[in-house]
């Protein structure tokens, strides 16, 4: 199931975790769950993969691979609330990771929720000074409330870390644009 | 501030210019490419590079931009025209129609505020283009508004 999953053999590799899942031996019963979580959320059949997400939170309640695979579910579903309260629990469980605060930055910009998005993506930042996702959205978001110059540094991290990122070559060149017509 | 603007937009053209070699469909890079021609006074070259946009997306902001875009370069005999012709184009955009028929009937200035919340309740509409689209609508009430105040509220346009 493993190999499957790894080679992007999805169905291949739910079927190997249902096998594993209904065998009586139970030894690889959390990572089947696991696996055919992933599978089915990269199948975008998320409403499978949480309740598969869900069966390893209640076996191990501590799994930060689990609440961070339902995390993204839900997000994908458009369930932004719990997807956040997700995320939160992965930064409970491992604070030094620096998805968790990006996921839930994302989640919060989802719902419109951007002071506390832009705290979640300092944060991430933080962590990692060379996190380009983060600075795009935060360069986004600084873009439209106006602060046009913190918008350009970070859309210069991303160009820097990603010369080929055309979304932030355009970005950034709204931005000077619209420095020149508002000014 | 005249030098800062001017070199902003440059680089706005840089950036807009290097979107479109890496992603020539990028409709919005093709807009905002064009503003930045206007920003510059070239309207013309802001019109073709508005087109190409319309090529790419038809988008209803597109022609609201670009109609706002003919009235730079048209004499004030053929003003009522193109103003017919943008509305034509724009009648989708629900602040268009408030600008030009405030314009058209010379009845009320509306307030830059009262446009931007129009502008506000349409692009919620918009999802993650709605940013940019705000500033955009923005600026063009600005322009719109401006020119109206900077003419004493005097255009009339009979239709």
């Amino acid at each position: 199931m493993y190999i499957f999953y790894a080679t992007g053999e999805f169905i291949n590799a739910i079927s190997e975790c249902t096998k594993a899942i209904e065998s009586e031996d139970n030894t690889e019963e959390v990572s089947a769950y696991l696996l055919r979580g992933w599978s089915y959320g990269d199948q975008e059949k998320h409403d499978l993969a949480v309740s598969d997400f869900s069966k390893v939170i209640e076996m191990n309640p501590n799994s930060y691979d689990a609440y961070s695979g339902r995390a993204s579910s839900y997000w994908a579903e458009g369930n932004y609330e719990l997807a956040i309260s997700d995320f939160s629990k992965t930064i409970e469980i491992d604070p030094e990771n620096k998805k968790g605060d990006f996921g839930r930055g994302t989640a919060y910009a989802a719902i419109k929720k951007y002071e506390v998005a832009m705290s979640d993506f300092d944060k991430a930042i933080e962590m990692d000074p060379s996190f380009s996702a983060a600075y795009y959205l935060r360069g986004k978001y600084l873009s439209s409330i106006g602060d046009y110059a913190s918008a350009i540094n970070d859309f210069n991290a991303v160009i820097s870390n990603n010369p080929n990122f055309e979304s932030a070559y355009f970005n950034r060149g709204c931005v000077y644009v619209a420095q020149v017509i508002m000014n | 501030m005249c030098l800062c603007s001017s070199g902003n937009n440059e680089l706005g053209i840089i950036d807009l210019q290097k979107a479109i070699v890496i992603n020539p469909n990028n409709a919005d890079a093709y807009l905002w490419f064009g503003n930045a021609f206007a920003n510059s006074k070239k309207f013309q070259q802001a019109i073709s590079t508005h087109q190409n946009a319309i090529a790419l997306s038809n988008d209803a902001y597109t022609y609201c931009v670009l109609g706002v875009t003919y009235t730079k370069i048209t004499t004030s005999h053929q003003l009522l025209l193109r103003l017919k012709v943008g509305y034509k184009w724009t009648q989708k955009m629900k602040w268009v129609g408030v600008c030009l028929h405030w314009k058209m009937q010379n009845k009320e200035l509306l307030p830059p505020e009262s446009i931007h919340s129009d502008l506000s309740a349409h692009l919620q509409e918009h999802g993650p283009r709605g940013n940019y689209k705000l500033i955009g609508c923005q600026i063009a009430a600005k322009r719109i508004v401006g020119q109206v105040y900077n003419n004493g509220g005097s255009i009339i346009i009979p239709l």
